[in-house]
């Protein structure tokens, strides 16, 4: 089934999720909509949060479904270990077409549990380090305008309230 | 998180690049390994977003130029690509939201490192979501030229098929090349029975319809297959259009073969990609010699994979250059089919590059070379034998005028293309004879426009 992705703006995507202690049937389920729901938005990640679920939760593709090794489900997760800096450019299934450039390391160790419960630990680079990063961040709490300066910030800011007054961003949220 | 291009917008501005870039074509290039990863529905998006933009380019450069207030040829070409792109789906796609389209062409600017030419981008796009209707205001007030835009065809195309067929057909043609094609396949009842055939892709929700050209033949109506799917992988089917079953049908009069002293020879000459030899080699008797001949080395092996696949190995292969001599003793075939390499205006609801390459210089250097192929071809047929000879193309300086120069140096040719269509169980009718052959056209017959004509070398 698919999930509503929530935008920007949605109190949720500022609230740090809660530690996962259960990993039941109901979770998994949730999982594998999290997964179809990042495919059909062609996302490379997707955070719980950002389908209302504030949990320490997310799931990633970096070749977007074309490799089934490449699926990945981290719940609590932790940076383990980070080297480098490197900046490209990303975008977030909460701010539909707004893109830009932000700085993050550029290798890094993560932890986390698997849909059985049990740990794992991998490394990762490129845009699989990227996209863990900027998935940790939301469950943290943290968006990805946040590294912008202040005036980029208001200018991304500006550009969405622009797209909401035309109601070309998603206002369903209380 | 999202990569700031979806991997369908990419791979289309990557072949679009190619294609204007270094002459490549789309087709094959969207049929690669490398975009055999993306998933169907991207695919899907892939195709149409390739063949929409080369099909319209005609409007979405008038929009360019309107909007821009330049020429068109002033920009780069990533700069082109992506504004093509962009109007393409603000226009043509209802499903895509604008801001997608929008933001998906002005980052593909951007990664293609033309941050200067962002904002520009933009701005365009912006003004065409907004006032997209004012443009046709601005549309000229000649017909042809009117036409020229509205059907993206070049203005020298539709000026020959005005003067050749008037202005109602030339533009009923334009239009209906701007189509995507019918896709066509052969049943391959050696291998699986039309009826497990047709069971199965009923029961896929994929309906067909019988061709009304060509026996054995039929065209997809509904649904999509793709390459994986059981009757093509296993070789139930074979997509092939219907011209080109056609042609190999009408090469081998197989009705006459009982009477025959001896198993026929059979020359392919321009064979690749291999289709019509493999159709004809499942009509021939298994003694029968064949010989299918290209002028590429390496479309020859295409060919040896084909007939593997297709359990038709009893073909022999050699490549052969007709523009410097007759590879064959004269009267060695009973049958020698010459489907010619030509313009390709006939196949440019397959291959719409090819309406903004070709010229008139082309056309004429083409039916030079066709001449001398036909030629050449024909020293190797028997007295009473059949040489059929075929283009893809809906110009008659490639068709009927080429038969006609080689009929009037050899006055023993008999056209016989109605006789052959009879004899096939084709009603004559269904095609269209102007003055030698047949011939068909997208708008009237849903297939690609081709001409053939089957002469009959008498004594």
């Amino acid at each position: 089934m698919k999930l509503h992705i929530v935008k920007y703006g949605d109190p949720v995507l500022q609230r740090a999720g809660d530690e996962i202690t259960n990993i039941d049937g109901e979770l998994v389920g949730f999982i594998d909509n999290m997964f179809e729901t990042m495919y059909e938005a062609h996302g490379v990640g997707l955070a719980a949060p950002q389908v209302a679920l504030s949990k320490k939760l997310f799931v990633m593709d970096v070749s977007s479904g074309k490799e089934k090794k490449e699926r990945i489900t981290c719940i609590n997760p932790q940076i383990v270990e980070t080297k480098g800096k490197v900046i490209s450019e990303e975008g977030c299934l909460s701010f539909p077409g707004i893109y830009f450039e932000v700085e993050r390391p550029e290798v890094i160790t993560v932890s986390a549990l698997d849909l059985h419960g049990r740990e794992f630990t991998f490394e990762a680079s490129g845009l699989a380090a990227r996209c863990v990063l900027h998935e940790n961040d939301h469950i943290n709490g943290k968006v990805f305008i946040e590294y912008l300066s202040p005036l980029k910030r208001e200018l991304v800011g500006k550009k969405i309230r622009k797209r909401i007054k035309a109601g070309d961003w998603d206002t369903e949220w209380d | 998180m999202m990569e700031s291009v979806s991997p369908a917008r990419q791979s289309a501005f990557e072949i679009l690049l190619r294609v204007a870039v270094d002459g490549s074509f789309a087709t094959p290039l969207l049929a690669s390994q490398r975009y055999r990863n993306l998933s169907r529905e991207d695919h899907h998006l892939l195709h149409e977003l390739t063949l929409g933009v080369l099909r319209r380019q005609g409007w979405l450069d008038f929009l360019i130029e309107y909007f821009a207030d330049r020429p068109v040829k002033r920009l780069d070409a990533e700069v082109v690509i992506a504004l093509r792109l962009g109007l393409y789906q603000l226009q043509f796609l209802n499903r895509v939201p604008a801001h997608a389209a929008i933001n998906e062409s002005v980052n593909l600017v951007r990664l293609a490192r033309k941050k200067s030419a962002v904002p520009f981008t933009n701005a365009i796009l912006r003004k065409a979501q907004r006032d997209g209707s004012r443009a046709e205001l601005a549309l000229p007030a000649d017909p042809l030229a009117r036409l020229s835009i509205v059907a993206s065809t070049p203005r020298w195309i539709l000026e020959r098929w005005q003067q050749r067929w008037g202005v109602e057909e030339a533009s009923a043609l334009a239009i209906e090349s701007n189509l995507a094609p019918n896709i066509a396949f052969r049943y391959n009842e050696q291998i699986s029975p039309r009826t497990t055939t047709d069971l199965w892709l009923g029961e896929n929700g994929i309906i067909t319809r019988p061709s009304v050209l060509v026996a054995g033949g039929a065209v997809i109506e509904q649904g999509s297959l793709s390459p994986h799917a059981t009757p093509i992988s296993q070789n139930w089917i074979y997509l092939q259009e219907e011209s080109s079953q056609l042609t190999a049908r009408l090469a081998i009069p197989t009705e006459r073969l009982a009477d025959a002293s001896g198993p026929p020879s059979v020359w392919d000459v321009c064979a690749a990609p291999g289709g019509k030899s493999a159709l004809i080699a499942t009509l021939l008797p298994p003694s029968s010699r064949q010989v299918a001949t290209d002028l590429h080395q390496s479309r020859l092996r295409l060919m040896r994979d084909l007939f593997v696949r297709q359990g038709v190995e009893n073909i022999h292969l050699a490549q052969v250059d007709l523009t410097t001599a007759a590879p064959f003793a004269p009267g060695s075939f009973d049958q020698i089919l010459v489907d010619a390499p030509c313009s390709g205006l006939g196949t440019i609801q397959k291959n719409p590059e090819i309406k903004w390459r070709m010229s008139r210089e082309k056309i004429d250097e083409l039916a030079t070379q066709q001449q001398q192929i036909l030629e050449r071809a024909s020293e190797s047929l028997r007295t009473g034998g059949l040489l059929t000879y075929s283009v893809c193309s809906t110009e008659s300086e490639e068709g009927e005028e080429v038969v006609q120069w080689f009929r009037d140096r050899h006055q023993c040719y008999r056209d016989v293309t109605r006789e052959r269509l009879v004899e096939i169980g084709i009603d004559p009718a269904s095609l269209l004879t102007i003055s030698q052959g047949a011939r068909t056209f997208p708008h009237r017959h849903h297939t690609e426009g081709f001409f053939i004509c089957v002469l009959w070398k008498r004594s």
